[in-house]
């Protein structure tokens, strides 16, 4: 490389390190500020909720007390009654305190006008003549009961109704408001409301006094009545409608401020929570990036240093004015490279933009499921609670009505039932006898009696008669009216105490009914909101799966299934895009006892703004890489000093390693099939440019994969729990295939490709210090990992995208008895490559006879051996095709050598030459081992009589050895003057043969040795 | 060597002169700093203005805050808090206990002639709360009824006179046609005011804050109107700077933000 490419590379690296941090800040200060309006959006969104559900929860609060003091104010009205009818002769306090136990109160008093207390069942500590109880003798002018008040004696708090008798006297109750402090305290305290509220997935609400700026609320009690400034608040943020960052005991929230009365409510997301994520999603895009830059550069890079070793080529340079030069040929592949680049930066970053969106989707959906569960649980508890204090108010109705109705029988007629009615406040009074026939009512119907069909409502009733002390039964439609009713019956009994007929009051539960309403899932859902147009619906579980609640009140009732729902997006916990109508909406499932719950967000409200960052940040990139690229193919004409003219260096390997190939008519190059088997990397400098950059590619891979695995394996130390990397990891979400199930594949593959390519690494190395058989068992077993590995990652995948992976594994067996069938001489070549590499049959550099192949064994792979024959030709064979193995490499071979002699040939001489003769064999031959010896005559064959001579050698040098000794037994014949016989015609004119000279002898030697010398390398084995 | 003497001497000094600065900067904590806090008393029942959290034991409120700019402006190095009651803040600045009284301590011609009052800092009203069970509507409603009112809280020579503007005591006094119960502290006047003991009671704007709820109300027509200010012992050194701390935190709007946080 010359000093002005390096120098090149250090300017260009310097400009991509410019380019990635403007690209990261960029990415980070985008991220964020879409991160924080989106969260503004949604703190703004959370706070008009906590309005909405502060207003809903004081309505509640107030109707829970209007329905608390109405049943009082009842009450008192029954106790003037029952002054007023004088169903008792004296107001003893033993008769009070016996109305104070049936009306079920705290106190029951009968004051005078001027306060004076006339009668009552306990003491009181309050004075009435004082100005503070005036607002009970409101009822001496308005005869109507009064309105309600509290008062607070030292410790004790009392409520005060008070009801009219005449001119002078009032019926007043005195009632702890226990029951009511705990319903609302149930129902509409700070507590009560905000902490159900949940603000992104871990944020949450609290409430600041805005008096002495104290928390009144805070999900850790410890914090209540702590100071919020000395928590670091700032004052100035706390303001109505105020959004903005604020501190809380150190942790920055994003907060916002709504006020309500006395009282801040602050919704509040954690820093971490909003901005973890993008953290991620810009490391990515940043990666891509900077991998996309450093390959352009490479690229350029390596090219300019091929263009300048082959020499300038005129056509590829374009003159730019006087100096500049513009590279032609560089700047279209860098272009399409970088085009590449880009679209890849594109893709990846609207993936994860879309992943972003969805897992915060889906986890936010969850988070509103979970809302939705406590709050129906919570309504549930209070419904019950509600349900259960009214029971007993309409019982202790009902049980007034029947002691005035014991005491006083004469009332029994319809003018003074009416009277009752009104005073105790219910709608109707039934009386029966003890046949269960009505003897008097105020209500319209006159005669009935009760029902002996079960179905009916009136049926129940009957078990009063046999004694049972009271009933109440659920409010229901009347069977008559049709209207929400609830019937109250009280036995009455005779003396003997046998039960004797009984009184019955109808009730009209308005406002309990309308509190438990605005309590069931429907109510529930309709408060739900998700994102800005996206809501909640349910169905019931019948086979239409008919709408039970719906914003479009026309679809209730209607089935689901024809409004573009299927039926397999009926599964509990199943985030995905459904269908309603003609829209598409991403909405997640879960399924309770009676409905499927469905929420669902608009998919355009999802793409968001993703398309827009995706092509941000693009657009920013092509900046940076058009940038670049000109920036490489400019270069300032260097013509003082001209490109060395530098030949290739010819690496004196023989083998070349690429070679070139003709396709279509274009030469390209090619690994050549030596290097491709080969267990050794290929040496840098004989690559081309493009395999340098697949191999940087490869590079930033392995290292995309590594950091990947790292964040993988150390998930909760590097990202929290509310991370989409966490959300994606954790596997949530519904497996079937989704982007969430192929990004956890990506990871999972990443997370093995790191994996198997260190244990591949490692084996490679481990195989360079090992003997031929470790050498085979490293490539066995780095084969192995490889097949294991992507095995079990494509097993892996399958169970992410929905698969059943235990029918998979049973039909794991099937499946392989299938590819058993069909690819039995696979199996047959892996399990000979077994037998092979373990019973040691041969090993890598034996040299061996298969059939009539012969040759070096250089691989034994799984499938197949790859043998190569002496004249360098490789043969790859079956691993099942290899059998009747002759290894010939085990112990010493015998080179032979068989010569004839004449039969004129005395036997005796040459056997006493060879004897001389033989073991000078061995210093000129050192293939030799042991030997030569004479073996004796083989045969006496027709034309002369066979004798041998044989000698120890290894295999490798056998066929040379034996053309040696062949050459060595004709010079030692010649020598000797032994005739070797050949068919001939002798013309007998004797010629006398010339003798070599001993120049020529030597010479021969000499060439015969240099020869030798020569194709020893070449024909080792024949 | 020797002509190095003496700016090594002189380097050495100052080397020395600065570690005891450090040191001394340091030590801010320890008792020469402590001695540098300005003592102010403060209501600690008052919600707002001289607040204790019972929860954090600190004060809380305008007057803190502005007792510690207050305390800075002047040189100061912070404030430091004396709880004081209407009964015994008077005793305890004249006894040194504390040094400046900002406990909603309404400046009058009597008091001056005791104490020196900075330039005013907060407007307040008196005004009279009834509950709403008792349905009275105007201040005429209390003719012969039982008002109460803190013992020391205020002279009862205003409100009579006030008073008897609004029609509410008989020219002369014709006891007991009208009676001032005196309470010795607010909570307590509200439990008389909530069992009814008092028919109706007098507080500061300030004070009654944080003792209105959803069954009390307040008449439109207030008592009497005052003003805060932040007193000293007559004649002290003090006085002056004090008077002018305070006109500067209310001329570069100190008190109006401070106000307007607490409000």
């Amino acid at each position: 490389m010359s000093k002005r490419i390096k120098k090149k590379s250090l300017a260009m690296i310097c400009v991509q390190l410019v380019c990635t941090i403007a690209l990261g800040a960029f990415l980070v200060l985008m991220q964020n500020d879409l991160s924080t309006a989106t969260q503004q959006r949604a703190t703004l969104e959370k706070l008009e909720q906590i309005d909405e559900l502060v207003e809903k929860s004081s309505e509640n609060g107030a109707q829970t007390q209007q329905t608390f003091d109405n049943i009082y104010r009842d009450k008192a009205a029954s106790l003037a009654y029952m002054v007023q009818q004088q169903i008792d002769p004296a107001l003893t306090p033993d008769m009070m305190e016996q109305y104070r136990s049936i009306l079920n109160v705290t106190n029951a008093l009968i004051v005078d006008r001027d306060g004076s207390i006339s009668a009552q069942a306990r003491p009181t500590q309050a004075n009435f003549a004082r100005a503070r109880y005036n607002q009970l003798r409101t009822v001496f002018d308005s005869r109507t009961p009064s309105k309600p008040f509290q008062v607070t004696t030292g410790e004790e708090s009392l409520r005060y109704y008070a009801a009219w008798i005449d001119d002078q006297q009032m019926a007043v109750i005195e009632q702890s408001p226990e029951e009511l402090s705990t319903l609302l305290e149930d129902t509409s305290s700070w507590k009560s409301i905000l902490e159900n509220v949940s603000v992104g997935l871990h944020g949450y609400a609290f409430a600041v006094s805005a008096q002495d700026y104290t928390f009144t609320y805070h999900p850790d009690a410890s914090l209540i009545g702590q100071d919020a400034l000395d928590a670091g608040i700032a004052v100035e943020s706390l303001e109505e409608g105020n959004t903005g960052w604020i501190d809380v005991y150190g942790e920055r929230l994003y907060a916002g401020v709504t006020q309500l009365g006395n009282t801040y409510v602050v919704c509040a997301v954690s820093e971490d929570e909003i901005k973890s994520d993008n953290l991620v999603t810009v490391v990515i895009v940043l990666f891509i990036f900077i991998a996309v830059v450093t390959i352009v550069i490479a690229y350029a890079m390596l090219m300019l240093t091929e263009a300048e070793k082959d020499g300038p080529k005129s056509d590829d340079i374009v003159k730019l004015g006087k100096r500049l030069r513009f590279h032609k040929r560089l700047a279209i592949k860098i272009g399409i490279t970088s085009f590449i680049g880009l679209v890849c930066i594109l893709g990846i970053s609207f993936y994860m933009q879309t992943l972003f969106n969805l897992s915060q989707v889906s986890m936010s959906n969850a988070q509103h499921m979970s809302e939705i569960e406590t709050t129906s649980a919570r309504y549930e508890k209070d419904a019950h609670l509600l349900t259960d204090c009214y029971n007993r108010a309409y019982l202790s109705k009902a049980e007034t009505a029947a002691y005035i109705l014991d005491r006083k029988p004469e009332l029994g007629n319809r003018e003074d039932l009416a009277g009752l009615s009104e005073a105790l406040g219910v709608e109707y009074c039934f009386l029966f006898d003890s046949n269960g026939v009505m003897t008097a009512t105020d209500s319209p119907y006159s005669h009935f009696t009760l029902s002996q069909n079960p179905e009916d409502q009136s049926y129940a009733f009957n078990q009063l008669l046999q004694g049972v002390p009271f009933l109440i039964q659920e409010a229901r439609l009347d069977d008559v009216e049709h209207i929400y009713r609830q019937y109250v019956g009280v036995t009455l009994r005779d003396d003997a105490g046998e039960a004797d007929g009984f009184v019955q009051i109808a009730v009209f539960p308005e406002l309990l009914q309308e509190t438990v309403d605005s309590m069931d899932m429907r109510a529930i859902l309709q408060n739900i909101k998700v994102g800005s147009n996206g809501f909640a619906f349910s169905t019931d579980r019948t086979e239409e799966k008919n709408f039970v609640c719906y914003p479009d009140e026309r679809y209730i009732g209607r089935s689901s299934l024809e409004h573009g729902l299927t039926e397999d997006e009926f599964i509990d916990g199943d985030s995905g895009y459904i269908k309603l109508g003609l829209e598409k909406y991403f909405a997640t499932a879960k399924e309770t006892a009676d409905e499927f719950i469905f929420l669902a967000v608009p998919e355009a409200e999802l793409g968001g703004n993703r398309l827009f960052i995706a092509l941000l940040s693009t657009g920013f990139s092509l900046v940076c890489l058009g940038l670049i690229c000109l920036l490489l193919c400019m270069q300032v004409d260097s013509s003082a000093a001209p490109a060395r003219k530098r030949r290739r260096t010819k690496r004196s390997l023989d083998r070349e390693r690429m070679m070139d190939v003709v396709v279509d008519g274009n030469v390209k190059k090619t690994e050549s099939a030596f290097s491709r088997w080969s267990n050794v990397s290929m040496h840098w400098g004989e690559r081309t440019p493009e395999q340098k950059v697949f191999a940087i590619l490869k590079a930033l891979m392995v290292v995309m994969a590594a950091i990947i695995c790292v964040a993988v394996i150390y998930k909760e130390r590097f990202f929290d729990s509310t991370s989409v990397f966490r959300y994606v990891i954790d596997g949530t979400w519904k497996k079937t295939f989704n982007i969430f199930s192929v990004t956890a594949c990506v990871l999972i593959l990443m997370v093995v490709i790191a994996g198997t390519t260190v244990v591949r690494g490692l084996l490679r190395l481990l195989s360079r210090t090992m003997d031929a058989r470790g050498d085979t068992i490293c490539r066995l077993l780095s084969n192995l990992v490889k097949y294991v590995s992507v095995i079990a990652a494509a097993y892996y995948c399958f169970a992410q995208f929905g698969v059943d992976t235990a029918t998979l594994l049973a039909s794991a067996g099937i499946l392989s008895l299938v590819i058993g069938l069909g690819s039995k001489d696979l199996i047959t070549d892996i399990l000979a490559g077994l037998f092979i590499i373990f019973e040691g049959d041969f090993r890598v550099g034996d040299i061996v006879t298969i059939g009539d192949w012969r040759g070096t064994v250089i691989e034994i792979g799984v499938r197949t051996t790859k043998i190569e024959e002496p004249s360098k030709n490789i043969k790859i064979l079956n691993n099942s095709a290899i059998s009747g193995v002759i290894n010939m490499t085990r112990k010493e071979s015998v080179a032979l050598c068989e010569v004839s002699i004449e039969y004129g040939e005395s036997l005796e001489r040459v056997e006493a030459i060879l004897a001389e003769e033989l073991p000078k064999f061995k210093s000129r031959l050192p293939a030799i081992i042991e030997g030569p010896s004479y073996g004796g005559v083989v045969s006496l064959a027709d034309s002369g009589v066979i004798i041998r001579v044989l000698a120890q050698c290894a295999e490798g040098d056998r066929p040379k050895l034996i053309r040696d000794l062949n050459r060595e037994m004709k010079l030692i014949f010649d020598k000797h003057n032994i005739n070797v016989p050949f068919p001939q015609v002798v013309v007998n004119q004797p010629v006398e043969f010339k003798e070599a000279t001993e120049w020529q002898k030597k010479r021969a030697e000499k060439y015969a040795k240099e020869q030798s010398e020569k194709t020893k390398d070449m024909e080792t084995q024949v | 060597m020797k002509r190095y003497h003496r700016p090594l001497a002189l380097l050495a000094a100052i080397i020395l002169l600065l570690t005891g600065l450090v040191g001394s900067a340091q030590a801010e904590t320890t008792a020469s700093a402590e001695a540098k806090r300005l003592v102010v008393g403060v209501r600690a029942d008052i919600v707002g203005f001289g607040y204790l959290n019972p929860t954090t034991g600190k004060y809380y409120g305008l007057e803190i805050d502005l007792a510690d700019a207050l305390a800075k402006k002047m040189g100061y190095a912070g404030a430091e808090y004396v709880t004081v009651t209407a009964g015994d803040r008077e005793a305890k600045l004249a006894s040194g206990e504390v040094q400046v009284l900002m406990a909603c301590y309404t400046i009058t011609e009597r008091r001056k002639e005791t104490v020196d009052f900075s330039p005013a800092y907060y407007d307040d009203y008196t005004y009279i709360i009834v509950q709403n069970s008792t349905l009275f509507s105007e201040p005429l409603d209390l003719k012969g009824l039982t008002i109460g009112a803190v013992a020391g809280a205020n002279n009862d020579v205003s409100f009579r006179a006030n008073m008897r503007e609004m029609g509410l005591l008989e020219e002369e006094p014709k006891e007991p046609n009208f009676i001032f119960r005196y309470s010795n502290s607010y909570a307590e006047l509200s439990e008389a005011l909530e069992e009814g003991i008092i028919d109706a009671m007098c507080m500061d704007g300030s004070i009654a804050k944080g003792h209105m709820n959803d069954e009390r109300n307040y008449f439109s027509k207030t008592l009497d109107s005052m003003q805060y200010g932040a007193a000293t012992v007559k004649g002290s050194p003090l006085s002056a700077q004090v008077a002018e701390a305070m006109q500067a935190l209310i001329d570069d709007g100190t008190v109006a933000r401070l106000t307007d946080k607490w409000d």
